[in-house]
């Protein structure tokens, strides 16, 4: 054996072998057998062998998700590099900065954004050899790929994760859930996501079809639920608050053996609809602990249905195997196979961070910034020690939001807080001390992606402080719902259908009243909302609203007119 | 109130971290010869550290 054997496109080539017909990626009606797949990568490592590319290369990827996405992936390890993954929806802006964090001067674009670096590449490559290019110095300890998260300082933080830790994960949970070439996936995580690090080669590494969900089809529920029908898929992996909207749908005709969840924290709750349907055997529900530093999932607890009942809290249950967990003050530090190599270019925070681990002789552990109780053989999660929140499953530091306020010039200083809306779900609301600054929302939307721009806007004149002269974040006034300082003069809707509109909408952003010609995404609107507002206004208004309606016809004023020219 | 002491401590592979000086070294570790206050230790580490990744990888490419 060779010491790259047990690399990740190694492990994919072996399935070539085995199953070159079968069908590997399917993206809309698009489709790649498992040789077909190999060949194109192939054909694209060499190309990325030619710029340069070898063991510890960075290579920015940033395709739209499409088979052309998992191609591109998939050839920067072929050729030995790591893969650098953008989301093309991410502002150019803070890709940009990525992009030059980790040095990278090799990028695989599909065009969808323009970024300027020394070699950009397509992921569609015609001419050049189809087998695998030779690659030297490669081995299971190579880096795989950079992942940026949120960082308190302002600034994205790359983790360096290695073939080992992902090998390691897929080993563990292999025969836990018997994963094998019959299961069909979807990759419904962007690939700047790391569950998305599962999704492809959970599939692709076990002989399975990996289904790369569209964008459009992403923002859809109902269509969504049609996919998994479609493809019968058998895996699914999902935030528990994607999943809650399946649950409100007709799930009959599925074919799902598997549902993992991850990103954010699970309330048992929020299952009783789906068992009363499915019970608890068919699929089997599980819900899983990770961080991006750990790769992906450290832990996994399979849900039932007395858990609905009788679980005293989001439970993550114990290790997988090859990991462990164990809790410092309460703290989880992580050990095992899946610990990654630390924060790129960051050596005091990676030796903060990852810690000789008193079990496993020289190996470290990761200290999450996590809390946990333990219950038995369980862990009950209990939350964070410091002001990183979960928003629909997106990993946010309050601090990086902060210091975006903070570079706007009439803002003077900022503190972002995550408070629950009346739905339950969670907001980031943004206080801030400064001149007037109406455009502070379009600023935040050139740097940061839409999950982190604050849902409110408050503007003090001072910060409530603590007896110590910190901020008193308790302190602070809740949002009073008024209607912002917007461009737009403020004109009341007229006919009954704008009133109805405003109506569902104000219940949605939380603002007492909604001009006619405001816009729906300067009052705190994103997707994920206004696909809820839109099914709302199917049900109460029994109109033919969806996101795409709101997309294009973001006032009230717009949307009434469309509705109408529609009826 | 003093502050807790800690040593910077260093694996095969090269890599550093940190551990309560109180405690000994742990076991699969040295002592990288630099105790003080956690910002200390972590501020040295900033300095020394300047490459990493782990010796076996460095040691691939180089040979």
């Amino acid at each position: 054996m060779s010491v790259d054997s047990d690399c990740i496109h190694r492990w994919f080539e072996r399935q070539v072998g085995l199953r070159g017909h079968a069908v590997a990626v399917v993206c809309g009606t698009d489709r790649l057998t498992y040789r077909e797949l190999d060949r194109r990568a192939n054909r694209l490592a060499h190309r990325l062998r030619g710029l340069g590319v070898g063991p510890e290369t960075p290579v920015a990827v940033c395709v739209r998700r499409s088979t052309h996405l998992v191609t591109a992936l998939l050839a920067t390890l072929k050729a030995g590099g790591c893969y650098l993954p953008l989301d093309p929806a991410h502002p150019a802006e803070r890709l940009a900065a990525m992009i030059a964090d980790a040095g990278a001067t090799v990028l695989i674009s599909d065009g969808t954004v323009e970024l300027h670096v020394e070699h950009t590449v397509d992921p569609d490559v015609h001419d050049g050899p189809d087998t695998p290019p030779a690659v030297d110095g490669l081995a299971p300890d190579s880096l795989a790929y950079i992942m940026y998260t949120s960082g308190s300082t302002g600034r994205p933080k790359g983790v360096m994760v290695e073939h080992r830790n992902v090998i390691g994960l897929l080993t563990a949970t292999r025969d836990l859930f018997e994963f094998g070439p019959n299961d069909v996936w979807t990759m419904f995580a962007s690939a700047a996501f790391d569950v998305s690090v599962w999704e492809m080669w959970g599939a692709l590494l076990h002989g399975g079809t990996l289904i790369v969900v569209p964008d459009r089809v992403k923002r859809s529920p109902e269509e969504f639920r049609d996919l998994l029908r479609e493809h019968q898929v058998t895996v699914l992996n999902q935030t528990p608050s994607a999943f809650g909207q399946l649950v409100d749908l007709d799930t009959t005709g599925l074919n799902l053996r598997v549902v993992v969840f991850a990103g954010e924290e699970l309330k048992f709750g929020s299952l009783r609809p789906w068992f009363d349907r499915h019970g608890d055997r068919t699929p089997l529900l599980v819900n899983m602990y990770g961080i991006t530093e750990t790769t992906v999932h450290s832990t996994f607890r399979v849900v039932t249905a007395a858990d609905v009942d009788t679980a005293p809290g989001s439970m993550i249950g114990g290790a997988l195997p090859g990991q462990s967990i164990t809790l410092v003050d309460g703290e989880i530090h992580v050990g095992g196979s899946g610990v990654t190599r630390g924060y790129l270019g960051q050596p005091r925070l990676t030796a903060e961070r990852y810690l000789p681990d008193p079990a496993r002789p020289g190996m470290r552990v990761y200290r999450s910034g996590d809390t946990a109780r333990a219950v038995g053989d369980d862990l009950r999660y209990t939350g964070r020690l410091d002001h990183q929140v979960k928003i629909r499953g997106h990993r946010i530091e309050l601090g990086e939001v902060e210091a975006a306020l903070r570079g706007h010039t009439g803002v003077k200083d900022a503190v972002v807080t995550a408070a629950p809306d009346p739905s339950g779900d969670r907001r980031l609301i943004a206080y801030w001390v400064g001149e007037t600054a109406p455009d502070l929302r379009d600023h935040l939307k050139h740097t940061l992606p839409e999950y982190m721009v604050p849902a409110a806007f408050v503007r003090l004149d001072r910060f409530p402080l603590t007896p110590n002269g910190k901020v008193d974040r308790q302190a602070l006034p809740d949002p009073d719902n008024a209607r912002p300082d917007l461009a737009e003069p403020f004109t009341a809707p007229g006919t009954p259908l704008e009133q109805a509109i405003a109506a569902i909408w104000a219940e949605a952003l939380w603002v007492d009243e909604i001009g006619l010609d405001d816009d729906f995404f300067d009052l705190g609107g994103q997707s994920l909302l206004a696909t809820q507002v839109a099914a709302t206004m199917r049900e109460r208004l029994g109109v033919d609203a969806s996101l795409r309606l709101l997309l294009d016809e973001p006032t009230i004023r717009l949307c009434a007119k469309a509705l109408e020219r529609r009826s | 109130m003093g502050e807790r002491g800690y040593r910077v401590v260093r694996n095969d592979a090269g890599q550093y971290s940190i551990w309560p000086d109180d405690q000994g070294v742990p076991v699969g570790w040295t002592d990288a010869g630099r105790s003080g206050t956690k910002d200390e230790c972590l501020a040295h580490i900033d300095q020394v550290w300047t490459d990493l990744r782990p010796a076996g990888v460095r040691a691939r490419l180089v040979g």
